[in-house]
């Protein structure tokens, strides 16, 4: 329990004791030089004496950095509340106070560290798998820190000075003559030596003589007397003097007799040695000073070795053997030659290591070396590191813990000794992360390992303590007594190093209990008390902490996760196990990646005993299903009893302990391929048909450890109505199997490694894309309305029907697409027995194989099998009645009913070739045998000459009640067909071009019609009519005043008055394209006038030759000009005369303008081709002018005389209207001929 | 005393193909902690200069991962398969030893390996590979 005090931590410095004008001594001390080390320091900055203060604050484990996580509950330590001792430091730590500190801040630590840390939450949900990164946690940045104690680069004197008395040196013990062979030492170190010469013993005496003022001799007989006593006082120990004369005037005669007697009686070899010190030189003389004193320090600590040298060859005990070692090697220290120092340290040790203790029942000696090769091994350690000698510094450790690593005691004690290993590797870790070179720190010598290796000691203590020291030690009422005393670490209560302290008590006290157990020692019962108030746990974990944060540096994630697992493992032992839950959460998440299923097993099964404990049963259940999978390296024992567990949640919930049970239902969302227990579907094809009967699998492989009988298997489906489900009526404890494994069984019965499929028989309706959303395997609870579902999410993983038909095209599989098949037998066999065909050609898969999974499946209208055809001869003509015969072809399977419906753009369908029959929309369907046909005719009527699109729907039912939809499109070009020419005519047949082509008002005009076929095919024209039109507009303002039509006219009056068809009598005329054409002349007379004047339509009666319907192709005639003639003009003459028999020739214009008209006449007497020059002589005028009034008649009359027989043409009475400045038509025209006859009479 | 405790190859993507305890009387708990210790010992190999060369002539890793109780040397093959062993802390065994023991080691593997029945970086579960490894222990 010895604690290594300051004086071996620290770097010796040499001791100066000053005697003497002591109002000096501050300055001096003040002014000595510093120089500048690497070295500790206590962390609280208060460094205190070993001897008279209490021991080192318990190792304040850095929090900024460590991985440690408060608990939210309460520990469950018993001696968590009571004061404790560090079993490290063996300091004494308030648990009441320090560890709520510590808790706090850790606490706060956490929750800062919360937000980037990402551990799975305990409450509320259940841990994810592999979503969790591993926490990082920053390196801390503060200097390292050795239990209390820190590194760092200080300033330290070069000398230290202690204030003597004169004579206040203690004096050296006197040895006998024959102490070599004699003395048998009771220890190896004394335990106040190492202070002793730190605080006590000087290495040089620095005497201050204030100078007298009085000159007389006798001023200075106190000085020497006081020289002598120290001189005496110093003699022994070979302490070395120096000697500072102070003076307060400005020169001192160093040659004064005075001086010179002082010198001598003080022996000062060296004049150097004595010193002369004027005020006003301060800083100049400690400069000197401390030169010399160093000089002296050497010196003396060299004679010290030398002497110590000189008694080991003396002595042959190896405890002074050690002993001497030790001096000699703490001697180099303070000399700072740190080779020699190392040498000796190391010879102490070899010499220690090389003695073995006989007759040691009580393990006292075994006690003693291990304590004193604790501080060997420390100095020797240190030297090393701070040489940069990280191998050798480790080999010396291992070669030390390998020495005393077995226990040499009573069994009761060993706990002491596994606390000391553990505070060595505490020690020796503290010094590799303090050490300056740590950088090049491999990790064979890393602290994390010596933390590690220390909280595994600790561990090891407990376990020791707990067993191996007897309850009525613990029970022991002395125990409470020493329970609440502070430990005694002050060394100054200890004889040697290593040994129990000489008991210093009453003689009376605890007389009671040396009586009754005189064995055990009063120093077993304070160690007991003392251990009774550990916290083990905490400083485990404290440990691991530390541990943990070295790893961190070096980023080894997997050492990382090894100490987590250590960490989870002590908050486990120690009840805590929401933190414990959390560290083998992190756990898992590093071994599921790397898939170390060992430790994944080890991690998963304490994570299952956590939230166990801590009864979150959501947590649960995800952690059995994931420790039962069969890549768990757990025995089959093992995996069963958990299952159990599962089983026993949802039925008998106090055979679990601590109980638990489920609040609610629960839904587990399983993976695709969860390892123990996985979910695949299968529609058997892509697609199917409405209306028909399909199949859907679902295959659950499983590897549950024994039998699992579940409640419910639901299944559901992107349309609720086709959603299935079956149920296992008995309960889910029951295991008995009544069915063979080999039948076909209805019950949710898993056996051990069983994969089962399940058929599920739906009938499909409307077209649609169906889709398997989710299976859900319910485990029903004792109580009915709490489940456990576990639930398979198929849309987030499955391929859909479309997916597949890709992969159809490129895999194999039993699946034989319906439509390849149909194509194939389409001729043959009827489409039930494609689908028959098709349905022996699925097979079921196999639950123990795999095979291609398929989610989704598409529904669709049955495949029409009949065939619509149209028995038809394009093109239609307008206004025909265009017959169309639409035939069905059955090569589906009975026709029991169906619907034709037909569409065309804005026209009429009929049933007959009238407007006043059915108009046609829709058709039921007669009862179609297989293989029959069925014909319906219809006219399709159209007026206008496009095309007319008929869209034939059939939807029909067969007799097995597939309803299938089909449709066709017809196109039937419309047109006028008949390419019709008119041409008017006047009386005498020439073509109208009287009064520039117009035609007039109240003259016969002859129509000539002339049709030409622009069609394919033969028509005959049947008749030909024309309908008049009557004049249904108001007359147009043009002609207002023109010819008899004016405002007063009736308007129903027609516009034409039809005189005679040639064809009236004509029969039926074939009508051929580019061969035969159709003419027909038409006798009209206008009756009244108008620019744009069509006087009707032409209707040809026509028909197809294959056909009896007459139609009627109407045909608006050409529109035309009709005016009046300004002048009427009246020729009268008879038709024939005879020769020289007079004739009388009347030409009577009228005048229907409103104007004056002024006409010049001239008439020209044609030749003859008689005898004469002249075929008449006339009487009249033969040249002239008239003028006509408005509205009146004019008369020309002429006698004319034919002088020849035979047929002659009338003289040309050529009336020219002057305003016009035309000739009248009637007379321009000379056309007209005279018979004469011979005059027989005047012959003969 | 035998002086090898575990034998272990680990794959490429660090997931475990053989490990096999050889002490006597070793607790789960000793068992689990040798599987942590050959876990723990890939961060080391990770950490090794010169690991980060594609090809090494070197393939013999020396003491990796020394325990209190047991040292961890290692090799690794150029398809970046680790072999470890673990012996016990008292053990003084030669590198050379190491080197010829973990060749044979290496051999074996080859053979099992080169089996067309055996699927590449799955755990090895041949009795004839763990007969041979056990026959192969002692010679260490």
């Amino acid at each position: 329990m010895n604690e290594l005090p300051d004086d071996i931590i620290n770097l010796p410095i040499p001791l100066i004791g000053l005697i003497g004008s002591n109002n000096l001594h501050f300055y001096i001390e003040k002014y000595i030089t510093n120089k500048q080390v690497l070295e500790f320091t206590r962390s609280n900055g208060n460094v205190q004496s070993h001897i008279t203060t209490p021991l080192p604050l318990s190792p304040s484990i850095s929090v900024t950095s460590s991985p440690v996580i408060t608990s939210t509950t309460a520990p469950t330590n018993v001696y968590q509340n009571s004061p404790s001792i560090d079993p490290i430091q063996g300091t004494i730590i308030d648990q009441s106070n320090n560890n709520n500190n510590n808790m706090a801040l850790l606490e706060e630590v956490f929750n800062q560290k919360k937000e980037t840390q990402v551990l799975s939450p305990i409450q509320g949900s259940s841990p994810v798998i592999g979503s969790t990164p591993p926490p990082q946690i920053l390196p801390t940045v503060s200097s390292p820190v050795l239990g209390a104690w820190k590194l760092q680069q200080q300033q330290v004197p070069i000398l230290k000075t202690l204030t003597l008395d004169i004579g206040g040196v203690s004096n050296k013990k006197e040895k006998r003559i024959n102490h070599a062979d004699t003395f048998i030492p009771l220890g190896i170190l004394k335990a106040n030596w190492i202070h002793k010469h730190m605080c006590s013993l000087p290495s040089v005496v620095s005497f201050f003589i204030q100078w007298p003022d009085d000159k007389s001799p006798k001023s200075i007989d106190p000085i020497l007397t006081q020289i002598d006593t120290i001189k005496n006082n110093l003699k022994n120990r070979n302490i070395k003097l120096m000697i500072a004369i102070i003076y307060n005037s400005t020169t001192i005669e160093t040659s004064d007799e005075r001086i010179i007697q002082i010198r001598k009686r003080s022996e000062i070899s060296d004049p150097k040695y004595f010193l002369f010190l004027n005020k006003s030189e301060f800083n100049v003389f400690v400069k000197k000073w401390e030169k010399l004193a160093n000089e002296l320090s050497d010196q003396f600590y060299k004679d010290e070795c030398n002497n110590t040298k000189q008694q080991i060859t003396k002595n042959t005990h190896p405890f002074l053997i050690i002993r001497y070692h030790f001096k000699i090697a703490f001697y180099s220290e303070l000399r700072s030659d740190y080779n020699t120092a190392l040498k000796y340290y190391i010879f102490a040790y070899n010499s220690l290591k090389d003695w073995k203790p006989t007759n040691d029942p009580r393990g006292e000696r075994f006690q003693e070396l291990r304590s004193v090769a604790s501080i060997i091994n420390f100095k020797i350690s240190k030297l090393y590191l701070w040489n940069g000698n990280i191998q050798e510094a480790g080999q010396q450790f291992d070669r030390h813990l390998k020495l005393f690593r077995i226990y040499h005691g009573p069994q009761e004690k060993e706990f002491t000794h596994s606390a000391w290993i553990a505070k060595e590797y505490q020690i020796f870790g503290d010094l590799l992360e303090a050490c300056p070179n740590n950088q090049k720190l491999i990790v064979t010598h890393n602290p994390s390992y010596y933390y590690q290796i220390a909280s595994k000691y600790m561990a090891i203590r407990r376990k020791h303590f707990q067993e191996l020291v007897p309850d009525y030690v613990k029970l022991n009422p002395v125990i409470s007594k020493f329970r609440d005393q502070k430990p005694r670490y002050d060394l100054s209560i200890y004889q040697f190093i290593g040994q129990a302290p000489p008991d210093t008590s009453h003689p009376l006290e605890l007389t009671n209990h040396t009586h009754q157990e005189p064995e055990v020692d009063i120093d077993f019962y304070k160690t007991v008390a003392q251990e009774l108030n550990i916290n083990y746990s905490q400083t485990i974990i404290d440990l691991l902490s530390k541990s943990y944060e070295q790893t961190l540096i070096s980023s080894n994630h997997r050492i990382l996760s090894y100490i987590e697992s250590l960490i989870a493992d002590e908050y486990y032992n120690s009840k805590q196990y929401d933190l414990a839950f959390r560290y083998y959460n992190k756990n898992a998440i590093t071994y599921r990646r790397e898939k170390w299923w060992t430790l994944l097993t080890h991690s998963i099964s304490m994570l299952l005993k956590c939230v166990h404990y801590l009864n979150i049963p959501n947590s649960f259940v995800n952690f059995v299903m994931e420790y039962l999978s069969p890549k768990f390296c757990n025995t089959l024992l093992e995996r069963s009893r958990v299952q159990d567990s599962l089983i026993d949640l949802l039925v008998d919930s106090k055979k679990l302990q601590p109980p638990m049970s489920l609040a609610s239902s629960l839904d587990v969302r399983m993976e695709h391929t969860h390892p123990l227990f996985n979910c695949r579907v299968q529609f058997p094809s892509s697609f199917t048909f409405t209306s028909s009967q399909t199949e859907f699998y679902v295959v659950f492989e499983t590897h549950f450890p024994k039998a699992i009988r579940f409640s419910k298997l639901n299944v559901l489906f992107s349309e609720s109505s086709y959603n299935s489900s079956i149920v296992d009526p008995l309960p889910i404890n029951n295991y008995n199997n009544n069915n063979n494994k080999s039948t076909e069984r209805n019950d949710l019965l898993f056996l051990p490694d069983e994969s089962r499929l399940f058929t599920f028989h739906l009938k499909t309706k409307e077209k649609m894309e169906l889709e398997c959303k989710s299976v859900i395997l319910e485990l029903q609870s004792s109580d009915p309305s709490i489940s456990l579902n576990f639930h398979w999410n198929i849309s987030e993983w499955a391929l859909k029907s479309d997916e597949i038909n890709q992969k159809d095209d490129t895999s194999s599989t039993t699946t034989t697409p319906i439509l390849s098949s149909k194509s194939h037998n389409n001729n043959n066999n009827t489409s039930s027995n494609n689908q028959n065909n098709n349905n022996t050609t699925h097979q079921k898969p196999n639950p123990y194989k795999k095979f291609l999974e398929r989610s989704s499946i598409r529904i669709l209208d049955h495949e029409s099998l009949i065939q619509i055809k149209c028995k038809h001869q394009p093109p239609a003509l307008i206004n025909e009645f265009y017959e169309m015969e639409m035939e069905i072809l059955n090569n589906d399977i009975e026709i029991t009913k169906g619907t034709v419906t037909f569409e065309i753009n804005e026209k009429q369908l009929y049933l007959e070739p009238s407007k006043s029959s059915e108009i046609l929309t829709t058709l039921e369907l007669p009862h179609i045998q297989e293989k029959s046909t069925f014909k319906k005719k219809f006219y399709i009527y159209s007026q206008t000459d496009d095309e007319s699109k008929l869209l034939i729907n059939i939807s029909y039912e067969t007799k097995s009640g597939e309803i299938s939809h089909t449709s066709k499109l017809f196109n039937v070009p419309v047109l006028m067909g008949l390419i019709s020419q008119f041409q008017y005519f006047d009386d005498h047949f020439q073509l109208n071009d009287m009064y520039e082509g117009n035609l007039v008002i109240n003259e016969p005009v002859f129509m000539n019609l002339d049709l030409k076929s622009s069609l394919p095919y033969a028509i005959s024209i049947e008749k030909i009519s024309l309908v008049i039109a009557n004049n249904e507009q108001p007359i147009t303002p043009l002609a207002p005043s023109m010819g008899n039509t004016g405002p007063g006219s009736h308007p129903e009056e027609p516009l034409v008055k039809l005189l005679s068809i040639s064809n009236q009598s004509l029969g039926s005329i074939e009508l051929v394209k580019d061969m035969v054409n159709y003419s027909c002349w038409f006798s009209l007379i206008p009756l009244i006038t108008g620019e744009s004047l069509s006087f009707g339509q032409l209707i040809v009666e026509y028909r197809r030759l294959n056909s009896q319907v007459v139609n009627r192709l109407p045909i608006q005639l050409p529109p035309v000009r009709v005016t009046i003639n300004p002048f009427i003009t009246t020729i009268q003459v008879p038709s024939q005369g005879v020769v020289g028999a007079p004739l009388q020739h009347c030409i009577s214009i009228r005048n229907n303008t409103n104007f004056l008209q002024e006409f010049e006449l001239i008439v020209v007497n044609p030749p003859s081709y008689g005898s004469t020059d002249v075929p008449f002589f006339f009487s009249g005028e033969k040249v002239s002018s008239f003028m006509i009034h408005p509205e009146c008649n004019h008369e020309i009359k002429h006698t004319l005389l034919p002088l020849v027989a035979g047929k002659h043409p009338l003289p040309h009475f050529k009336i020219t209207s002057k305003r016009f400045n035309k000739e009248l038509p009637k007379t321009k025209n000379t056309n007209n001929y005279l018979f004469i006859k011979p005059n027989f009479d005047l012959a003969n | 005393m035998k002086k090898v405790v575990c034998v272990a190859i680990i794959g490429k993507g660090n997931n475990p193909l053989f490990i096999q305890e050889f002490a006597t009387g070793l607790t789960d708990e000793n068992k689990l902690k040798l599987h942590y210790i050959v876990h723990c010992s890939l961060d080391i190999i990770e950490d090794k200069p010169g690991n980060t060369k594609k090809l090494s002539s070197e393939l013999y890793l020396g003491l990796l991962y020394p325990t209190e109780d047991y040292k961890v040397y290692g090799y690794i093959t150029n398809s970046k398969i680790k072999f470890f062993v673990v012996v016990l802390d008292t053990s003084d065994i030669k590198d050379s030893d190491f080197k010829i023991f973990f060749k044979r080691l290496q051999n074996l593997y080859i053979n099992t390996t080169s089996n067309p029945f055996y699927k590449p970086n799955t755990k090895i579960e041949s009795t004839k590979f763990l007969q041979e490894v056990i026959n192969l222990a002692p010679s260490l």
